[in-house]
């Protein structure tokens, strides 16, 4: 409990902490409405000022954070206005005075290129090296809530037009509900991560900037690199979950929206919408959907189901497709291979076993006898993984018949009286929905099915690097 | 750099124009000209810097290191940088050295640029 509040405490401790933070850092890159401004002089005779043309000179030299530009331009140019005025007292003429003051300060140029050595100390740019890293953590948890309310008004957005068109006869996919498809839930999730890694980077860019008295492009690439790779392994290697060609397109974007975030527009601060646009944005995504929910009809989307039992044919599982099953002299009748599985949650493997058990027609049925004996009559025993019809779909199931070979095989080893063998199909890409039969070979040389097997389905379940290098 | 070090070949002219700013803004609260008066109202070397510039060879009118040396000192957190409005409401960038602990009583610093 106590740790619990800790972890609060910090977590709201750091989002506060970097928000003051960003938000000096964009006071700084752009001249804010208190930024003292540069006192006008007026022009001699049409000529071009003087005072300007040496300012302007000078700031091209400085590269510093807009602010800090304006402040030294401002500072410079009260100076020259004191030094003027105290040269015309002495007896001066303006214009004259005017040279004096300027030759004073030096080559424009020069001086610039001091002021900026000056403000671009070491000790300065660890701090911007360490204020980057701090406002990238801040940004990105910011940026995840942010993005997740966007996403969230997106998906209800979509669902909003999936029911529209739903009423008008037109069916979609649902999107957000199908995590065997092409997973939706997740594809949001990864967008709103991509808009909290663009977040950080930008932030990144711009804290360091601020803190080291530099321009953000001065950091640009720095942190375009840093985030690219740090993003880029964790969209790779840390991402976990349910994983289709789409999601790992998505969270192949997240190093991209990094990269975009520390490279463009940096300099600027984010387009401020105006109220009105944003309470139109609000509504738009969030009260039309609900209107157009209710106008449609949630129910119209929801796939009704009667629940009506129906009786199925052994053939319509299409067992044959595996193998012919085996005959009675190699396997007495009034006994069964009954097969079944479990899931290792742990490792996510599926864990299959047979047992031989006393048939129906046994005095003693589902008792379990030794199943060593039997293996005389086989060789090369091994569980098969098929392609299944979906469970989902009204059937009984069974072998998807357009394909001619298992994806997947495994040898049966013995321990104690079951035969067992453990898949990983939450591996595979297009595992699925799969059915796994127990098949030997005969002592007349052909391989036949022991079992009728049984199946269920399972979501590729990894990161985006497994997806890539997973099996078919 | 048109400044001429003088005979101590160790001390660069940025860090003796540091020194001398450090030296004319001693407890005070000035402006960029102000210091600049206060440091030629002192003559080279005469405080705690007597080996910089010690023949005193530093052309009175030549303000180009001043704005590199302030600006440098406030980076490294020697001098805090804020802007005072003067008795006319213009706005002046001023300085003052800044200290681990506060002054103590009996100290006056000023609250108004000059």
């Amino acid at each position: 409990m106590i740790l619990a509040i800790a972890i609060l405490c910090g977590v709201v401790g750091l989002l506060v902490g970097a928000v003051a933070l960003i938000r000096r850092s964009d006071r700084r890159l752009g001249p804010g409405p208190g930024t003292p401004s540069t006192p006008s002089t007026p022009a001699t005779g049409g000529a071009p000022d003087p005072i300007a043309a040496y300012l302007d000179r000078m700031s091209g030299e400085l590269a510093l954070p807009a602010a800090d530009v304006a402040e030294v331009r401002a500072e410079l140019a009260d100076h020259l206005q004191d030094s003027i005025a105290s040269l015309e007292a002495e007896g001066f003429d303006r214009e004259t005075a005017i040279r004096e003051a300027l030759g004073r300060l030096g080559p424009a140029a020069e001086l610039g290129r001091q002021i900026r050595a000056a403000h671009q100390s070491t000790r300065r740019l660890l701090a911007g090296a360490g204020g980057g890293i701090f406002a990238a953590s801040g940004a990105f948890v910011l940026g995840y809530i942010a993005g997740g309310f966007m996403v969230a008004g997106l998906a209800v957005g979509l669902a909003a037009i999936t029911a529209a068109l739903a009423a008008v006869g037109l069916h979609l996919p649902d999107l957000i509900q199908d995590p065997h498809g092409i997973g939706g839930n997740s594809i949001l999730i990864v967008l709103a991560t991509a808009i909290a890694a663009l977040a950080a980077t930008r932030y990144a860019v711009r804290t360091s900037a601020s803190l080291s008295h530099r321009t953000p492009q001065a950091f640009a690439v720095f942190w375009a690199v840093a985030g690219g790779l740090g993003f880029g392994w964790w969209a790779l290697f840390g991402l976990h979950g349910y994983q289709s060609w789409p999601t790992v397109a998505a969270e192949l974007c997240i190093p991209v929206a990094a990269v975009a975030g520390a490279l463009l527009r940096t300099e600027r601060p984010f387009v401020r919408a105006p109220r009105l646009a944003i309470v139109v944005g609000l509504i738009a995504v969030i009260v039309l959907p609900l209107i157009l929910f209710a106008a449609t009809g949630v129910s119209s989307v929801s796939v009704s189901t009667t629940g009506e039992a129906t009786s199925f044919q052994m053939s319509d599982l299409h067992l044959d497709t595996v193998a012919p099953m085996a005959p009675t002299k190699w396997l007495p009748e009034a006994e069964v291979i009954s097969g079944d599985y479990t899931v290792d949650y742990a490792s996510g493997a599926t864990v299959v076993s047979a047992d031989r058990l006393a048939g129906p027609s046994s005095s003693t049925p589902d008792t379990t006898l030794p199943i060593q004996p039997l293996l005389s009559n086989w060789r090369d025993i091994r569980f098969e993984a098929w392609h299944a019809i979906s469970i989902d779909l009204p059937g009984p199931g069974g072998i998807d018949t357009h394909y001619t070979s298992p994806f997947a095989v495994q040898p049966a080893t013995l321990h104690g009286d079951s035969l067992s063998a453990s898949f990983s199909f939450q591996k595979y890409r297009n595992a699925g929905s799969w059915w796994i039969v127990l098949t030997a070979v005969g002592p007349d040389g052909h391989r036949y099915r022991l079992d009728i097997g049984g199946g269920d389905s399972t979501s590729f379940n990894g990161s985006a690097w497994d997806w890539l290098t997973a099996p078919q | 750099m048109s400044r001429i070090d003088g005979p101590d070949e160790g001390a660069t002219p940025l860090a003796s124009e540091r020194r001398r700013v450090l030296e004319a803004l001693d407890g005070e609260v000035l402006t960029g000209p102000a210091v600049l008066r206060r440091m030629r109202e002192r003559p080279v070397g005469a405080e705690a810097g007597a080996e910089v510039g010690a023949a005193g060879r530093v052309d009175p009118g030549d303000e180009s290191l001043l704005y590199p040396a302030i600006h440098s000192l406030e980076a490294d957190w020697k001098l805090k940088a804020m802007w005072l409005p003067d008795g006319n409401g213009r706005r002046h960038r001023t300085y003052r050295k800044r200290r681990l602990l506060p002054r103590g009583p009996g100290c006056t610093q000023a609250n108004q640029p000059r």
